[in-house]
C-alpha cells in the first residue's frame, strides 16, 4: 500500500474528546472537547507528579485500606519519570492537553517489525494514558471519554507521517484490555487476531506474556478519517 | 493560559450512528507497569506509639542502612572477610554503585521508601547487579537473625547495622526492613525487625569475631608457605579461608621444609580471633599425607 502523504498533514485533523455522560446528552446538545496534542515538555513533568501520581497514589491506598482487589496496573505507571528521561533515545512522547488540564499521553517507539506485513515496520505504541480523572475508578467517576480513542488515531497519524503507512503494533495492557480489542474487533475489524509471544521495547520485559495487536492498516486510516478537519 | 475549547465537530464514529461508538470511546490504557528497581523499604515505629521522630534517629537509620548496603555489596564483589572492618577501605565504584535514595515518603507514616537504582556494572572483574546487593541484604540481616556469630559477615556489616543502636536507645521501638524487588514480593508481609534485642546479637556477634585466646593444642592444614630465613609458615586450614600465618622453632626446620605443599598437623600455641584460628607458633610438625595438595581457587 502505498499513501500520498500529502492528504496527512497534523493541520487536517481536529483531535476530540466527549464528556463522560455523552450518552444522555441529545446529539444537538452535544459539544466535543479540542485536544491539543503536543510533544511532552517541563509542564507535563510537572503535572505527571503533582496531578497524575499523587492520585494513583490515592487510588492505591484506597484499594489497601479497602482490601478490595489489587489497584489497577496503570497506578505503577511512572508518566513523570518517562517524561524527563532521556533514554531511550527513539521515545517519542506526546501529551494531550484540554485548556490547562493534561488530559493523556502517548509513547511511541519507532521501527519494530510488523508481525502481519513481512518486511514491514511498524510505529509500537508503548503506553497510552488517559488521566487517571478520565478513568472510572473506585472512588471517582469519568470526566471525558474517548482520549484514548484519540490519541490512537493520533499514532495512526503518527504512522503515515513516519512512513509506516498506519501500521502501529501494540500489547494489550491486562486481560481487561485484550477483552476490549476482541469485542472491538467483532464490530471494528481495527486490529488483526491478537497473537502471543511477541516481544516488546528492551524495558517491556514480560510483553511476551500478553496479546499483541497490530492494525489493519486500512481500518486504521477509516478510525484516523474519523476526525478529519471538515 | 490556555483556554478549554469545545467544539461542534464531533468525531464521525461518534455522528455516523454507528452502534458501536461506545466501545470505540472507552478504548483502554495500552502499556506496561515498570519494573520495580531493586528496593528496601523501611518502617520506622517509635516508642509508645509516638507520633513524631527525631530527625538524629531518622538520620541514623539512613546511615546505617547505607552503610549496610554499602558493606555488602563489597562482600559481593570481594567475598566475605570475616574480619574486614574499615569501611574507609570499600572502594568509590563500590560505594557509588551501593549508593541508596530515597522515593517520595508517604504521608502520615514514616515509611522509608529506600531504592537504589537498577543497574549492572563490573567492578573488580565480577558483573554485579544492584538486585543481587539487595538480596546478600536479606540473607545477611536474616542469617545473623538466625545463626547469631555463626553467619559469616564482614565486621564492617555488624558495625554499620548497630549504628541503628543510637536511634533504638533514642525514640525508635524498632524498625522493620521488608527488601524486595518485585511487585509480586508483598512488602512487610515477612519483614527483619531490627529491636534492641537484635542488636545485641550484633554486638555479640561482633565481640565474638574480636574475642582472643591462645591454647595449646593441634591444627590441621595444609602447608603452602616456609621462610626458613624468619622460620615462618602459612597454613591453609580451610579452603576458601584466609590463610593462617605462623612462627616454627629451630628444630622443626627440616620437617617443615619437606611438608611443604602436604597436608600436615601442627601443634603447639594457637592463637584465635573470634573463633577462628588466627595465629600458631608451632613446636610439633606431623606429616599427614605425603600427597602434595593441589592449589584450588575457592
Amino acid at each position: 500500500m502505498s499513501l500520498s502523504r500529502e492528504r496527512f498533514t497534523l493541520a487536517q485533523f481536529h483531535f476530540t474528546a466527549l464528556p463522560a455522560n455523552y450518552q444522555h446528552v441529545p446529539l444537538e446538545q452535544l459539544k466535543a472537547f479540542e485536544l491539543d496534542i503536543l510533544e511532552q515538555d517541563d509542564e507535563c513533568q510537572k503535572y505527571f507528579a503533582g496531578v497524575w501520581e499523587r492520585m494513583y497514589m490515592a487510588l492505591e491506598k484506597h484499594h489497601s485500606l479497602a482490601n478490595e482487589s489489587p489497584s489497577p496496573g496503570w497506578t505503577k505507571w511512572k508518566p513523570a519519570t518517562w517524561c524527563g528521561q532521556r533514554d531511550p533515545e527513539d521515545r517519542q512522547k506526546f501529551a494531550a492537553w484540554c485548556g490547562p488540564n493534561l488530559v493523556g499521553f502517548l509513547n511511541v517507539r519507532a521501527d519494530y517489525p510488523s508481525i502481519f506485513s513481512s518486511g514491514e515496520k511498524v510505529l509500537y505504541v508503548e503506553h497510552v494514558g488517559s488521566a487517571p480523572g478520565n478513568l472510572s475508578t473506585e472512588i471517582w467517576e469519568k470526566r471525558l471519554a474517548g482520549i484514548g480513542t484519540a490519541l490512537m488515531a493520533y499514532a495512526v497519524l503518527q504512522s503515515v507521517l513516519q512512513g509506516y503507512e498506519a501500521r502501529v503494533g501494540l500489547h494489550a495492557s491486562d486481560s481487561t484490555a485484550d477483552g476490549f480489542y476482541l469485542t472491538l474487533n467483532q464490530k471494528r475489524p481495527i486490529f488483526h487476531p491478537g497473537r502471543q509471544g511477541v516481544g516488546g521495547t528492551p524495558q517491556d520485559r514480560r510483553a511476551p506474556q500478553r496479546p499483541y495487536y497490530e492494525t489493519v492498516p486500512e481500518q486504521a486510516l477509516h478510525l484516523l478519517e474519523d476526525y478529519r478537519r471538515a | 493560559v490556555r483556554e478549554i475549547k469545545t467544539t461542534s465537530k464531533l468525531p464521525n464514529w461518534f455522528t455516523t450512528g454507528d452502534a458501536d461508538y461506545a466501545i470505540v470511546a472507552d478504548m483502554p490504557e495500552i502499556g506496561y507497569s515498570p519494573d520495580l528497581p531493586p528496593r528496601i523499604p523501611t518502617r520506622v515505629i517509635p516508642r509508645n506509639g509516638g507520633g513524631h521522630l527525631s530527625f538524629d534517629s531518622l538520620s541514623d537509620i539512613l546511615l546505617s542502612i547505607q552503610h549496610t548496603v554499602i558493606s555488602v555489596a563489597h562482600e559481593l564483589v570481594y567475598g566475605v572477610d570475616l574480619f574486614f572492618r574499615d569501611m574507609r577501605k570499600i572502594s568509590k565504584e563500590v560505594t557509588q554503585f551501593a549508593r541508596v535514595h530515597a522515593e517520595p515518603f508517604e504521608e502520615g507514616s514514616f515509611i522509608i521508601h529506600a531504592e537504589l537504582d537498577d543497574r549492572t556494572t563490573e567492578i573488580g572483574g565480577k558483573k554485579v547487579t544492584t538486585r543481587q546487593v539487595v538480596e546478600r541484604y536479606v540473607e545477611v540481616l536474616s542469617g545473623i537473625a538466625k545463626e547469631g556469630h555463626e553467619f559469616p559477615t564482614s565486621l564492617a556489616v555488624l558495625h554499620s547495622i548497630e549504628e541503628m543502636d543510637k536511634a533504638l536507645k533514642r525514640d525508635v521501638a524498632r524498625v522493620e526492613l521488608a527488601p524486595s524487588g518485585s511487585y509480586e514480593q508483598e512488602a512487610f508481609s515477612s519483614p527483619v525487625v531490627i529491636d534492641p534485642d537484635y542488636v545485641i546479637q550484633v554486638m555479640n556477634a561482633r565481640l565474638h569475631r574480636l574475642s582472643r585466646r591462645t591454647e595449646y593444642g593441634s591444627i590441621k592444614g595444609v602447608l603452602r608457605a616456609v621462610d626458613t630465613t624468619q622460620r615462618r609458615f602459612k597454613l591453609e586450614v580451610e579452603r576458601g579461608r584466609p590463610i593462617v600465618p605462623g612462627e616454627y622453632i629451630e628444630e622443626l626446620e627440616v620437617q617443615m621444609i619437606l611438608a611443604l605443599g602436604k597436608s600436615v598437623q601442627i601443634t603447639g600455641y594457637v592463637s584465635y580471633l573470634g573463633g577462628a584460628p588466627h595465629q600458631i607458633k608451632a613446636t610439633l610438625v606431623d606429616t599427614v599425607s605425603n600427597q602434595l595438595a593441589p592449589f584450588k581457587r575457592g
